[in-house]
């Protein structure tokens, strides 16, 4: 086992206030993420949802600072173990990231070198960031790749990445994301191209070593089961803001968003919704990014727009609970709302 | 568009490959309405192929699970969502998420591995990765059996070796 940096301090891994990323397109000023706040604990999951283009990957590039070089990123705090991270050297970037915090991408070809074998990968993973021989950074990654369930891991050391299934090269991600022992992961997407069994099976085995290893994890997704599932804490994007957030009770229970209501309509739930019986739909379609928008980024499609919708900065504000936020003017008129008689319930 | 496309020559089969895979939920929504809307206006028949068993489950009326090539278990929707026998599809089954904040991630049991479509297990090829597997699994692929209006492929459901049971 590799000796690992001992933080102290507080348990409050990542912290993200008001990040906002800019990125100019022919037609203008492409505004893809505004103003998202995140936090996450150690211990924590965290899963980002929202449907195609919200802002997702991007928010999740921006915290690492991977995103690509037109694209310009502000934001008021970024902090890393109560460390500030935003706006620091790439020399001190780099060595943060794949150390106290690394990132798992939908496709592992992304990250795994095709040219290298697999002990090389994940040997080298832990090599840049700690001084270890060459015999701990394999014993390492034979531990970790049984932890990941790969069989017979010593003998996957010497075959390369194309060898395996995309099931298998997942697995071999996860590990050497967990080669340094981060204290945050950010999964994008980890098991939307897989297979329903080995999604399920992936999923289990990283929510059971995010306990296990007690680190924070943001996990982004489109896929509404999976949220419900493994998420502590929700943020529901959409058109670059994050529209509500809460605990995963608190989201599927509760939701208080039109948005958040009508995606929890949309879906078919066995058991739940009818065979064959009508889904609901959200008419319309997404506002264009680019430039300034004025008022709520939902009101062209809410069924319950109204006249103090279209104008200002709509804030993310306490609804009924404590730590839910909802950014919608209905959640925001205080007890007499309607929204208070628990109606919204799906 | 494409739909209407599938629709022009007033066919009575549309054949649906992951209708709405691809698809944003909200949109997904959209198509399934619109599919079953046509189904009934046009009396069409649907063959969907999709991995997504909500939608499969919202769908169908008849289902067929396929695994590696084999079509391992086929029955009414009803009896395969509630009493399904082959392993592969109780796995399928189990490894829906339905958005229950209640529950966790299932833990199916399941080898890990997804075997190498070239490289075909020998006798069930299901056998690697099922949680019931026997000593002949390896060996002898299982024949098709009968039961009620579907059948399945799975040595567990053998007359005389077999240990479980077809009643539903
Ligand atoms: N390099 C880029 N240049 C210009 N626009 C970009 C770039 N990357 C992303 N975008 C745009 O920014 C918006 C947000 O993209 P992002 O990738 O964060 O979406 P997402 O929520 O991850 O979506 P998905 O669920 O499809 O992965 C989208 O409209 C996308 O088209
Ligand atoms: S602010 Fe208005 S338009 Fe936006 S979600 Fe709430 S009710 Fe709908
Ligand atoms: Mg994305």
């Amino acid at each position: 086992m590799s000796k690992k940096i001992e933080k102290t301090g507080s348990n409050r891994v990542l912290e993200v206030k008001n990040l906002n990323v800019e990125i100019p397109v022919p037609s203008g000023l492409l505004r893809p993420v505004q103003n998202v706040s995140l936090r996450v604990d150690r211990g924590e999951t965290l899963c980002i949802v929202g449907e195609s283009g919200c802002g997702k990957s991007l928010t999740s590039l921006a915290i690492m600072d991977l995103l690509p070089s037109k694209a310009k990123r502000t934001c008021d705090e970024m902090r890393l173990l109560g460390e500030n991270v935003f706006g620091i050297k790439e020399r001190a970037m780099s060595d943060l990231r794949g150390d106290r915090m690394s990132m798992i991408f939908q496709e592992p070809m992304t990250s795994l070198n095709p040219a290298y074998t697999i002990g090389n990968q994940l040997g080298e993973a832990l090599r840049r960031h700690q001084n270890v021989s060459n015999a701990e950074a394999r014993d390492r990654a034979i531990y970790l790749l049984e932890k990941v369930g790969i069989t017979a891991a010593a003998g996957r050391l010497g075959q390369y990445p194309h060898q395996l299934s995309g099931g298998l090269r997942q697995r071999v991600m996860i590990a050497m994301a967990l080669m340094c022992g981060p204290d945050l992961i950010i999964a994008d997407e980890p098991t939307t191209a897989l297979d329903v069994t080995i999604q399920a099976q992936i999923l289990h085995l990283l929510s059971e070593l995010q306990r296990e290893f007690h680190m924070g994890m943001v996990l982004i997704t489109h896929d509404l089961g999976v949220v419900a599932r493994i998420a502590d804490r929700i943020a529901v994007m959409y058109a670059g803001q994050v529209v509500e957030t809460g605990t995963a009770e608190q989201i599927f229970n509760a939701p208080t968003h039109p948005y958040t209501r009508g995606l929890l309509q949309c879906i078919p739930i066995p058991g739940k919704t009818k065979r064959g019986e009508r889904l609901g739909a959200i008419p319309g379609i997404v506002p264009s990014l680019v430039g300034h928008m004025d008022g709520c980024h939902f009101a062209s499609r809410c069924s319950e727009v109204q006249a103090r919708c279209q104008t200002g900065n709509i804030e993310l504000a306490p609804a009924k609970q404590k730590g839910h936020l909802c950014r919608c003017v209905l959640a925001q008129s205080g007890p007499s709302s309607e929204l208070e008689t628990g109606e919204a319930a799906v | 568009m494409a739909i209407a496309r599938a629709l022009i020559n007033r066919p009575r089969i549309v054949i649906c490959d992951e209708p709405t895979s691809a698809l944003d939920v909200s949109v997904q929504s959209q198509i399934l309405n619109l599919l079953q809307d046509l189904r009934e206006e046009l009396g069409l028949t649907y063959l969907v192929i999709s991995h997504n068993l909500a939608v499969v489950e919202h769908m169908a009326t008849r289902v067929a699970v396929m695994y590696l090539g084999r079509i391992v278990e086929e029955e009414d929707a009803d009896t395969l969502f509630s009493s399904p026998k082959h392993p592969y599809s109780k796995a399928l089954l189990e490894s829906v998420l339905t958005p229950d904040p209640s529950l966790g991630i299932p833990d199916t049991h399941l080898g890990a591995a997804y075997p190498n479509p070239l490289d075909m297990p020998t006798g069930c090829r299901f056998h690697p990765r099922c949680i019931d597997v026997m000593p002949h699994c390896g060996q002898i692929a299982p024949q098709k059996i009968a039961f009620g209006d579907g059948h399945v492929e799975c040595h567990l459901y053998d007359e005389n070796r077999g240990k479980g049971s077809l009643a539903s």
